[in-house]
This record gives structure tokens, sequence and C-alpha cells, in this order.
């Protein structure tokens, strides 16, 4: 049987009014291969994007890890280095 | 007409009572209107007048007169000699009997007669006992902490008092009824010590006044004066159980849990707006009304309205609006500022207060103010107002805050706000914004829709770039599709100009400057399709795929390279009716590819290898943990993960803060880290020293891959150990919230949509069932355009965005329907 896009959106606000996200996107998800190809495409295409722009956001927490863990290390090493020429 | 006739001596001139009143009587009934009522005795109706004048009975000489005000209205009432006299419902009319004895009568609109009672007092009486219940309900609002205690001890005082007056009265009773009777009391006068200490006190205290006082025995109630004692009388008893409704009211104050701060928007929004000018500018800023004018007249000379006029709008009290709230999720403010928004006669100003902009809420605290076109209150002034206000609620004012309002509206000290809280246009003065745009403000913290500008020259997108000329699009088949979906999701007739474009018809200037900034539209996005082509990759995907799990569950359906093949088609369509993807992809991947061509990134492999050597480690700890063979594998390796990277997450920081000294940590770990390094400088070192880089190098091993799961329990590490709050992100925070704000959106999109087909109107008064198809595609552009344009709130979150997607096409579906409804004959 077709899926009803109205059926589909109405039970999504449905779930949306109850606050209950993980349904609603697994709802979504498990619904997609059955719409029309320019729409699943534009979900599929903001999931994309969502997921990229966490990747962006994950890559510049771990730069600032690397940048702050390397400047670390440094100053450790001179700690290291002068309390054994003072020894 | 004068209404002041020549006094001359007067010679009564006596008729029958029954007669006069008779005669009157049926004047009245007849002539007498209580619309006719003049508001004052020189607008006394033509008709009045007339019948006056041209009275034969008459000399048109004033007997008396009477004139007084009630409610809106007012009471006229003349009496000339020889004719009935005019009166108006309500008036009092005086007749001398033949034998001189004088009787007094009340004309009643009403019934049409005269009677002893006068109506109009009984409604006056009404309508001042009205105004002073709401007097003493507003009073009763602003002492709801302190006040309410205050009055109940005063009432308990008083009825006490009044209890012992009645007490010591002549008029001495017999028995009292039990049902009368304290019940509670019932402890005998002399056993106060089996009494609670409190209750002990206060008889003790009563007792030791002099005079008569009630006590109780049993079910009985008794006076005591001194040595004598007797039987409570009638009156006594109800003083008394006056009295202990008073207590009880108290107990129950003072039992209730205290209220704290100062409750104003929740009861109603525009409250808080009359509190500020509570009685009027003058004494909010304790400024005479000379010196205001005076600095009035001086900041706008130039203004069109005088400082007078200002000065008695800012006087006049604001008035209450009728409102009510458009949805269950509208703030107070929101709704206050809505309704603000609909009175000609104020500008918008509004700050900020730490606690709302913590929450990310629309300003509690909304001041309006006429005098002050464009410009605000700064944050002291208003805290000033505040403090007084709270004082008065409070009972006193603090003789420092008022010298702190007394300079509160020093145009010297204003200063501009920003153009989004002002709610003025910023490219036409004096046109104030529609509770629409306010409402779209305060939905994305963004700036007020404009009108598009179609320029092409200054804009920086467009720099450097070369479109295609029309022939050129209308040569090639694809161009002209997306260029057609383009023109027609840039603006509300974008429908209506790709047809006169396709077919060859003449256009407006208008339309011409927008066909030709759309070809530089055109252009530009093709760019950024391209570029995005040319980036996605499957391994980005997979990358993808592996932080979203929904993502991943669709990406399993056809694989990463087919998905990428997908996407790669259906860019170019969908980015020509949605910018703002592409903007989003192209930002995110440009972001990406300067994140990955650091040289921290690249410097990082080498760096971490010897860290890794030098601490003792290796690198095969990661290897070992994450394992993605199956999705269990997948699922437990994520978790455990998860725990390894918070506690090293954790350790790591602790060091860095320690050696680094971030500059953002709070000031006490500034100071552990101070005790850090001199236990660094002390004894045993190197050995902590080793510790700690140990410590570095366990969190550092998982920097070193490009994992997508590494990556996000890195961001996620960040956040919640970020000690600064984030940013305050624009839009609803939750997903409920979200979804709760786009339904509202989606159900005024359906109603607009509704109203429009039920009241839409052509220009020769054809309704929507008698227009044609064009006609009706043509007059719902406007609609179209608002969910074309990413117009309605979606809140955060691909599905938020999804969900408005489906409803497009849902719109798109309901909308053909309505324009292809058979035409009416």
């Amino acid at each position: 049987m077709a899926l009803d896009i109205q059926d589909l959106y109405a039970k999504l606000r449905e779930l949306r009014e109850a606050g209950k996200e993980e349904e609603a996107r697994t709802l979504l998800t498990r619904s997609l291969s059955e719409l029309p190809e320019e729409l699943r495409a534009e979900i599929m295409l903001e999931m994309f994007a969502d997921a990229l722009e966490g990747e962006a956001r994950g890559m510049t927490a771990l730069r600032e890890v690397q940048q702050e863990g390397l400047a670390a290390a440094a100053l450790l090493e001179q700690q290291e280095r002068q309390k054994k020429e003072n020894d | 007409m004068s209404m002041e006739g020549p006094k001359k001596p007067e010679k009564k001139k006596f008729i029958p009572l029954e007669e006069g009143l008779s005669a009157m009587q049926r004047r009245m009934s007849e002539e007498v209107q209580q619309s006719e009522v003049p508001a004052s005795p020189d607008d006394a109706p033509a008709e009045w007048k007339s019948l006056i004048e041209n009275n034969p009975e008459g000399d048109g000489t004033i007997r008396e007169q009477k004139y007084w005000r009630a409610g809106d209205g007012a009471v006229y009432i003349e009496k000339r000699r020889g004719t009935p006299m005019r009166v108006a419902h309500g008036g009092l009319v005086d007749f001398q009997g033949r034998s001189g004895e004088r009787t007094s009568l009340y004309w009643n609109n009403e019934n049409g007669s005269f009677g002893e009672t006068d109506p109009l007092s009984a409604e006056i009486r009404a309508q001042q006992a009205n105004d002073r219940q709401r007097a003493q309900d507003e009073a009763d609002a602003h002492e709801r902490t302190t006040g309410e205690r205050r009055r109940a001890r005063q009432q308990v005082a008083a009825v006490s008092e009044q209890s012992a007056g009645d007490a010591s009265g002549e008029n001495i009773a017999g028995g009292v009824g039990p049902e009368l009777l304290d019940r509670d009391t019932d402890k005998a006068p002399d056993t106060q010590e089996q009494l609670p200490a409190k209750t002990a006190r206060k008889r003790k205290k009563r007792r030791s006044r002099e005079g008569p006082h009630t006590v109780t025995r049993g079910d009985a109630l008794f006076v005591k004066d001194g040595n004598t004692v007797r039987t409570a009388n009638a009156e006594e008893i109800a003083a008394h159980g006056e009295l202990l409704r008073a207590r009880e009211n108290l107990d129950s104050i003072l039992k209730a849990p205290k209220k704290r701060g100062v409750e104003r928007v929740e009861a109603s929004p525009v409250e808080p707006m009359r509190d500020t000018f509570k009685d009027d500018m003058y004494e909010a800023t304790g400024l005479t009304h000379e010196e205001l004018k005076r600095r009035l007249e001086a900041r706008y000379k130039n203004t069109i309205e005088p400082a007078e006029a200002l000065l008695a709008q800012l006087a006049a009290r604001h008035k209450k609006v009728d409102s009510k709230k458009e949805s269950a999720n509208e703030t107070s403010a929101e709704q206050y500022l809505r309704d603000a928004a609909r009175r000609d006669d104020f500008y918008i100003i509004e700050h900020n207060t730490a606690a709302t902009t913590g929450r990310g809420e629309p300003s509690q605290n909304v001041y309006a103010s006429r005098a002050m076109p464009g410009q605000a209150f700064t944050q002291e002034q208003v805290d000033a107002v505040e403090r007084r206000e709270k004082g008065r609620e409070r009972g006193f004012v603090k003789p420092s805050a008022e010298s702190e309002t007394s300079d509160a509206l020093d145009p010297d000290k204003f200063r501009p706000l920003p153009l989004s809280w002002l709610h003025m246009h910023p490219d036409a003065p004096g046109r104030r914004f529609t509770s629409e745009e306010i409402a779209a403000i305060h939905r994305g913290g963004e700036s007020v829709p404009k009108e598009p500008d179609w320029a092409i020259r200054g804009r920086d997108e467009f720099e450097g770039l070369k479109p295609k000329t029309l022939r050129e699009i209308l040569a090639s088949e694809e161009d002209q599709l997306y260029f057609g979906t383009l023109i027609e999701s840039l603006y509300p007739g974008g429908a209506e100009l790709k047809r006169k474009m396709f077919e060859n018809e003449g256009l407006t200037a208008e339309e011409r400057r927008i066909q030709n900034f759309a070809r530089y539209e055109y252009a530009r996005r093709m760019h950024q399709v391209e570029f995005i082509q040319s980036s996605i990759v499957a391994s980005d995907i997979e990358h993808a795929a592996r932080r979203d799990e929904d993502f991943d569950a669709v990406v399993g359906l056809n694989g990463s390279e087919r998905t990428a093949e997908i996407f790669k088609r259906q860019i170019r369509h969908l980015g020509m009716k949605n910018r703002g993807m592409l903007d989003r992809l192209q930002l995110t991947y440009e972001e990406l590819a300067h994140l990955r061509s650091t040289i921290t990134y690249r410097a990082w492999d080498q760096a971490v290898q010897q860290l890794c050597a030098k601490a003792g480690t290796n690198l095969a700890d990661y290897e070992r943990v994450f394992k993605t063979g199956s999705k269990e594998e997948r699922m437990a390796t994520r978790r455990e993960l998860q725990g390894e990277i918070r506690e090293k997450y954790g350790r790591f920081r602790r060091v860095v803060d320690s050696v680094t000294g971030a500059s953002f940590r709070k000031a006490d770990r500034m100071v552990r880290k101070a005790g850090m390094l001199e236990e660094l400088a002390g004894a045993g070192a190197v050995g902590k020293v080793d510790h700690a880089l140990h410590d570095l190098t366990g969190m550092l091993r998982y920097t070193l891959v490009e994992n997508p799961e590494v990556v996000r329990m890195l961001e996620q590490e960040a956040e919640r150990n970020e000690d600064l709050s984030p940013a305050m992100e624009n839009g609803p925070r939750t997903f409920k919230a979200a979804g709760e704000s786009h339904l509202q959106n989606e159900k005024a999109l359906d109603e607009k949509l509704d109203a429009h087909v039920r009241n839409f109107k052509m220009k020769d008064g054809r309704s929507w069932d008698r227009m044609n198809a064009d006609e009706r595609r043509e007059s719902l552009a406007p609609l179209r355009s608002e969910i074309a344009h990413d117009e309605i709130n979606t809140g955060k979150g691909w599905f938020s965005r999804a969900l408005l997607s489906i409803y497009r096409v849902l719109f798109a579906r309901k909308e053909e329907e309505l324009i292809n409804r058979p035409v009416a004959a």
C-alpha cells in the first residue's frame, strides 16, 4: 500500500507534540524509502548537512585538544628539563 | 440661551400638589429622554429650549437649576416659573404646596414616575462602590507580601477593640446559644498555663488591657470587666465571632508560604507598563512639569510635536487593553509586545536582564514611551525605577532610590538601542514594525525581514561571477528548468514572471530587474552546487552515517556510493529551491577543509608519537579499543570509548589547566594550577611530570584519528566541560518547544489559506468560486512565498526541517486542489 504522506505527517506531528523525538525520528527514517525521490533526497541532505556540521564542530574541538595538549606537553618537558638541570 | 435670568424677589405661586405632579409626570414621560442629558447647562438640547420658550404658561424665568455629573453622563434640572420642570433621570423635584409644606420627589425615567427614592443616587452609589472595590483590588495586588499580613493584623486588632468596646456596653443579655460560641477556645480563663505559649501570651496581653474583654468558658462567652463577669449579649457574641474570623484569616496568611519577589508580568502583561508609569512620568522621574518640559524642548526642538503635547500624552495614564494569549506557548512578554505593537502611540523599547538572557527568553521588563522616540532607558535607569517600585510595594522608598531616579529621563544620558531591539523600522523612519515582524524578530533573533533588494552592484556574493545571458539560459533545456525553479522560489510573483518570460510576454521594469538579479543568483548557486558536488565523497557520507544512527540507517538502504550519487543529482534542483541548504553545505565543507589542512592536524601525528614514546604508552591501545566489525561491536565500542574518553578528558583538562592556565578557567582552578607548578618544582617533580605526560598522551592518542565517533565524543566532552555557558542560540531550545512552535506556524498557515479562500475578492468583487485558476494561483503567491522562504520557524535539527519539507509538499497539494476547484458559472 502506498504511503499516505498526510497520514505520516499527522503521526509525526502527534509524536512531536507528545515530545517523543526518538520515535518520530525512527518513524520518519523507516518511511523515508516510500517518499517521493525529491522529498527523500531533501530530507537525507538535511541529515547529512547536520552530521557534517557536527563533524566540523568535533574537528574544532579536536583541534583545540591538540593545541592545548601540545602546549601543555611542551611546558611539562621544560619543567622536567629544568628540574633535572637543577638537580 | 442665557441660563441665568434676572433675579427678582420671588413671588410664590401655589398650585395643588396632586395637580402639579400629574402635569409634570405627563410631560416628562413624553419629552424627557435619558439620552438627552446634557453635559453642561449650556449644552441643553434645543428642543428643551424651544419647549420652554414656547410654553404659554410660563414666563421663562428660571427659579432654580441644578447640574451635576454622574458616571459618564450628567443630570440637569431646571425649574421655571409657571412651567413644568425639565428633569432628567434621577432629578430631585422640590414642590411646595399651598399651605407651605414642601415635598421632594425623584423623577425616574425607567418607570416614568416620581418616587421617594433616588434612582440615580443608587446608580452613583453602585458605581462608587465598584470604583472602591476596583481600587481595593489593585491595592491588594500590590501588597500581596507585606500588606496582607499587616492588614490582617490590623483587622484583628480593630475587631478586638470593637469587641472590647461592645463588651463595655450597658446592655447585658441573658444566656448565650452554644452554636454562637468559640469552640476552639473552650478553655477556662484561669487555665492559661495549659494553652500553647503563644496563645497564652496573647491572652495575657489582652487581659492586661484596661476595660472589659471577652472570655470563653466551655461553650459560653462572658465579658470580664475587672472583677465583674457577666454573660455576653448578642452584639458581643457577633463581635467575638468577627474577631475569630479575623484571627483565622491572619493564621491562614501567616501559614501560607511567603511569596518572594513581585509578580508583575504573569498576571497581565500590560500591568508592568502601568506600574512603571504608575501615576505619571513626573512622579516616576521626580522631575517637575516645567523641568521635564524644558528638557524635552531642548531635546526635541526640531520635532513636529511640541513638548507640551508629548507631556500631555506622557501624563495620561496608560489604558489597560483587553488581551488574550494567542497560543499557550506565547510568553507574557511576547504577548505584551504584540499588544503594544498594535497601539499607535507607543514605541516599544525593551532590555534584557541577565536572568532572561540566560534563559534565552525575551525580556520581561518592557518599557514604552512616546516621549522618547528612538531612545531608551539605560540599564541603570531601569534598575533605579525598579528599585523604586519595589520600595513602594513594600511600603517604603529609600532616599537613595529617589535620588537615583531623579535624572532618569535626562536626555543627555540616553543611549540608542540596537535597531533590532527598538521596534522602529531602520530604513523607514516613523514606520513601526507589525506584530508579525516583531514576532519574527523574537523567534529568530534576526534582523527585520526587508523587501528584497534586487540590486546587483555592491554585492560581495556576486563578485567575479559571469552570469549566463538570458539567451544562453533559454537555449539549454537544463538551464531553463533550473532557472525557472529559481525564479519561482525567488519571490511571490516568481511563477507569473517565469510564465511571462518563457512565453515572451513583455516584462515590467521591476520584473526585468528581478530577472537580471536571478541570472546572477543562478550563477552563484550553480557555482555552489559544483563546489558541493565535487566535495561530496563516499567517505564523508560514511563518516556522517557513523555520527547519526538515523542517517546510518538511510545510507544503509543504498550504500554510501549510491547515496553520494543521489545527492549529487538532487543538489542542483534542491539548491535552486533552497538557498539555505546550499549555504550550509558550502560553509561546512569549507570549514572542514580548513580544519583538515591546518599545520596542527598534519604535525600532530609525529608529535603525539613522540609523546607516546616518552610517556611509555603506545598507539595500539586505540586500535584495541575500537572494534567495528558488527553493529553490536560498534555499540559496545562506542560505550567503551565514551567512558574512556570521558575519564581521560577530565584528567587531560586538569593537566592542561594546571600547566598552561587556560585563560577562561575559573579563578580557583588558577590557584590549583599555581599549587601544582610549585609541586612540580619541588621534590619528586619528575615523577609528577611523567604522570602528567602519561595522562596527556592517554587522551591525545585518540585525537590522532579521524574517526567520527572519537570526534563526536571529544566534541561532547568539550561542550560538557565548558565553563562558560554556551552562547544563546536562537529558536526553540527543546525538541518539544521546536515542534510546538513549528506547529503553531503550520496551523497559522493552514488558517491563512482557508481564510484566504473564504474571504479573498478580486477588484471586481468576484469571490474564489468565480476566479479562474490563474487568478487563484496568483492570489496565493504571498502565502506560497511564506513557506518557500523559510519564514516559518523550523526549530533546530534535521527532523524539524524534514517536517517542514513534508509540510511544503502537503501545502502544495492543498493549494493545487483549491486552485483546481470548478469555477462557478
